[in-house]
């Protein structure tokens, strides 16, 4: 199947998305209020500082809210079969939307632990998603 | 929070709605002017009095910006004041209360306010607009459809405040209730249906079901209110509209960048959550203006894309606790015989969406029944209408009450 999605990066973001290329979730950290800031900003959306550092996620994170899509995006370009999509509460404190890789999709629950993988869509993208661990 | 002083003194004079028929396609720019053309006759004014013009966001099937100014254009209007009024297209609603910001101040006589929409006879366009609204870095390259967005919401519903996939499905069975009577519902051909009929339905993004979702449809829909001041209304109008209550307030964009808002100095519950919304913030800065209580509303329209919003509405408009909004839908309370009409043309989970008219459509519908003019089941001695729309992935919620008496 052809992905069709590409995020509408902006030059804010750019370093997040090259982290993905080199297999780093990366997020920033406000040096001045001592926030967690994602989604990627320019500055501190907190605090409104100029003080956003890049930081490294270990990768860890917990199934925050999720669904199972049994309907594709674009059903005439999409073979897939239903996939959990849902929000990842990150350990270092912060959301993401992301897919959930499992091979039981009846047995996900709220809190199940999150493992970050990377998925290269093309030379274009790199993906990054949870592989579910067992609980 | 301040209160405004606009209670009562902007009324509605004219009032036109446009609906294509079951498998009939009409231009949006179509059903706009048939909308503008009767809300005039209404009103019996001459196109030229208009002096103040609003539209909403742009139609679906047409998203050019400026939307307004294409409007005047297209229809040779000429006004002094105008803007598309966006908060999404829940700014619809809120055009309401610009328009009588405008006609109170002096800014502006007789304001013109439209919305229109006719994307659901469109499967093309349909196909373009499928992740619209979500975020199009962080979550569209997942390539979620809308449904699965709102299941995040439905899921920890589910999971904080002990909702069921039944008590999510009671709202699709009782919107049915009211859309079986009208011309235009969309679902209204389906029948009435019970809650196992709903909960066999075919899963969209578990939890939520084809039937806890709207429908695109009926193929397109128009809306056109004139406003001026009540003063004028009085003297024009022998059943003028008052504008009683109005607010509104945005919590978000995305999703999931909901989760990023940590603190507010608004009643949103823990932060951060994806369960709260501003449609409190919104209902309570339109009763306080209002002067009301939810008890003192006799009909509501929610803006419910899907069946669990309805249930979240219902808590934050005053009406019910959210633990028990499930059973309060189940004992009828929200239905033709119930003693809070919600949803009277089926509401969005069975009239449908057209587009983003379906925000002007419960305005219609809102007008309709406290003018005696149902097109559907008439609700009897309806005098105070509350009007509640939503925009983008709950990120905008406004409220609009309207009333006979000012």
């Amino acid at each position: 199947m052809k992905h069709v999605t590409y995020p509408r990066s902006s030059l804010d973001s750019a370093p997040y998305w090259e982290g993905c290329h080199r297999g780093e979730l990366r997020y920033q950290h406000c040096s001045a209020c001592g926030e967690v800031v994602f989604h990627p900003r320019a500055l501190c959306p907190y605090c409104m500082a100029d003080a956003l550092v890049w930081k490294v996620s270990a990768g860890r994170a917990r199934i925050y809210s999720f669904s199972v899509q049994h309907v594709p995006l674009r059903p005439d370009l999409d073979t897939r079969g239903p996939r959990a999509l849902g929000i990842a509460e990150v350990d270092e404190g912060f959301h993401m939307f992301a897919e959930f890789v499992t091979a039981d999709l009846d047995a996900l629950t709220i809190g199940d632990p999150l493992e970050v993988m990377f998925d290269r869509i093309d030379d274009a993208l790199v993906l990054p998603k949870f592989k579910v661990l067992s609980r | 929070m301040s209160t405004n002083t606009l209670r009562g003194k902007a009324a509605i004079v004219g009032f036109g709605d446009s609906y294509c028929e079951r498998g009939e396609a009409k231009s949006a720019m179509r059903l706009a002017q048939e909308a503008v053309s009767r809300a005039l006759d209404d009103a019996g004014l001459a196109k030229d009095e208009i002096d103040g013009l609003l539209t909403g966001r742009a139609p679906m099937s047409d998203q050019r910006h400026q939307w307004n100014n294409i409007f005047a254009a297209y229809n040779k209007i000429t006004p002094r004041y105008a803007s598309e009024i966006t908060i999404h297209a829940a700014g619809m609603n809120s055009m309401l209360k610009h328009a009588a910001l405008a006609v109170t101040s002096g800014v502006a006589r007789f304001v013109l306010c439209v919305g229109a929409d006719a994307v659901a006879s469109l499967p093309s366009a349909r196909a373009q607009i499928g992740g619209m609204d979500a975020d199009p870095e962080f979550e569209q390259p997942y390539e979620p459809i809308i449904p699965t967005i709102y299941a995040q919401m439905a899921r920890r519903l589910m999971h904080e405040y002990g909702l069921t996939e039944e008590d999510f499905s009671a709202v699709a069975v009782q919107c049915q209730e009211w859309a079986v009577h009208h011309p235009y519902a969309t679902k209204a051909h389906k029948g009435l249906v019970t809650i196992d009929d709903v909960m066999r339905s075919p899963m969209i993004a578990s939890p939520l079901r084809l039937w806890h979702c709207a429908p695109w449809g009926p193929p397109g829909t128009a809306g056109a209110v004139i406003i001026t001041d009540a003063e004028t209304a009085r003297s024009m109008s022998e059943r003028p509209l008052y504008l009683l209550g109005a607010g509104e307030c945005q919590t978000h964009e995305y999703l999931t960048d909901r989760m990023a808002l940590r603190q507010s100095r608004l009643p949103l519950g823990d932060l951060p959550n994806i369960t709260s919304t501003g449609c409190r913030i919104a209902a309570d800065t339109a009763y306080a203006m209002a002067g009301l209580r939810p008890a003192d509303i006799d009909i509501v329209q929610t803006a419910s894309q899907f069946a669990h919003v309805e249930l979240q509405v219902l808590a934050e408009l005053g009406f019910t606790d959210l633990r028990t909004s499930g059973e309060f839908v189940r004992s009828g309370a929200t239905g033709p015989q119930g003693a809070l009409p919600t949803n009277t043309n089926g509401g969005w989970l069975s009239f449908g969406q057209p587009g983003v008219s379906c925000v002007i459509d419960s305005i219609s519908e809102t007008i309709r029944q406290l003018r005696g003019d149902a097109l559907g089941l008439q609700v009897k001695d309806a005098n105070i209408g509350l009007v509640h729309a939503n925009g983008g992935m709950q990120a905008c919620h406004s409220i609009a009450i309207l009333g006979r008496e000012p």
